[in-house]
């Protein structure tokens, strides 16, 4: 009796909380194993090094032998770490150019257990090495979405908060009325809708400049920093607007 | 007097140090009194300078309505007491906070530098 009740809980642990297809990792468990998978591609990119550097100094049959088994293990790590890595940035953007990534390199690992020689290595490797610049663009363009959405998020708090100043809006006119200076605070209403303006015009130019990515690496890490710098240019407006909303309601609250 | 007091150690430590405590109490006392008024001294000036220091508040914001003492809130506009402008209030400091907060850095996220070519043509 206890033996089965035992075995039940133990299947239904594995079916609920193990099995692949029902338990959903979520980022930062996602995040653990990346660091694991980063952490085991320098150990095997390092033990690649010296098996090879061994191999061309002795040209021993053993040498060979461990060459052609740590390139594999290196190949396959390298492989596994791309997969994790497009699949945390699937967990935070869900997106299609994820799955294709993902895909690819998948299929790839299945080629690698089929390498028998050293110029099977070098012609599966370069498989993965002619795609291995187009991923890291496809990386970019999805964390460039990711980042541009987040600032998006807030610029839509920000509109739904420039909607609620009509009120405010009513104030300064009455303000004005009365024979009060309200100069200042009528610029400020204006700086608020300027810099949701600047926002988006500063995103929309961003995701235009996302979209045309490519070329060599150095290239696409410089653009891509450049975009950030951009995007965290669009937050900052934003802050700047809401420094602007402070102050006419601090303006409004003393009146 | 010493040889005295080597004595009475001698044939009765805890007794000779009673006897010691009880002449010595009124200074003791005193002793213990002036430590504990110079360590509560000691705390009430650092209270003081912390509180005056502008280092303690170092993201002084603009006070909400309901952060504002009841005998300022008489000084509002009747406009600043209505519910919409508590709102916009609430709203914007919300805001302002979400902006602080945001990660655009993402870090984890970036693409691995994997990009070594196998081969085994030349060392």
């Amino acid at each position: 009796m206890f033996k089965k009740t035992f075995i039940f809980f133990l299947l239904f642990y594995y079916i609920f909380f193990k099995h692949p297809l029902i338990s959903r990792a979520d980022y930062s468990s996602l995040k653990i194993e990346y660091s694991q998978k980063l952490a085991e591609y320098n150990e095997a990119y390092s033990d690649y090094q010296i098996a090879r550097g061994s191999y061309l100094t002795y040209k021993t049959l053993a040498a060979l032998t461990q060459a052609l088994e740590k390139s594999k293990t290196y190949l396959t790590k390298r492989d596994e770490l791309i997969i994790k890595h497009f699949e945390l940035l699937k967990e935070k953007s869900n997106s299609k150019i994820a799955d294709g990534e993902i895909t690819f390199y998948r299929s790839h690992l299945s080629l690698i257990t089929a390498i028998a020689t050293l110029k099977d290595i070098e012609t599966v490797a370069k498989k993965a090495e002619d795609q291995i610049p187009i991923s890291n663009v496809r990386s970019k363009q999805i964390l460039g979405q990711i980042l541009i959405s987040k600032v998006q998020e807030i610029n839509n708090s920000y509109s739904n908060i420039i909607n609620e100043t009509s009120g405010l809006e009513a104030k300064i006119m009455e303000l004005k009325k009365s024979g009060k200076n309200t100069d200042k605070l009528e610029r400020w209403l204006v700086e608020v809708k300027n810099k949701k303006m600047l926002c988006e015009t500063l995103l929309a130019q961003v995701n235009d400049r996302l979209n045309a990515l490519k070329g060599n690496s150095a290239s696409v890490e410089k653009d891509f920093n450049e975009m950030r710098i951009d995007i965290s240019q669009a937050n900052l407006y934003l802050k700047e607007g809401a420094n602007y909303i402070k102050e006419i309601l601090e303006e409004i609250k003393y009146d | 007097m010493i040889d005295e007091w080597g004595n009475e150690i001698k044939e009765n430590p805890f007794a000779a140090f009673k006897k010691k405590l009880l002449e010595r109490r009124y200074l003791l006392a005193f002793l213990l009194g002036a430590a504990f008024f110079t360590l509560a001294a000691v705390q009430a000036i650092g209270f003081f300078v912390n509180r005056a220091s502008p280092a303690s508040t170092p993201n002084k914001a603009i006070p909400t309505i309901s952060q504002i003492s009841p005998r300022d809130q008489k000084k509002l506009s009747p406009l600043s007491t209505e519910s919409g402008f508590l709102l916009l209030e609430e709203n914007t400091a919300t805001l302002s906070s979400q902006i602080d907060t945001i990660d655009l850095y993402e870090s984890p996220l970036m693409f691995p530098p994997v990009n070594v070519k196998v081969s085994f043509g030349e060392k």
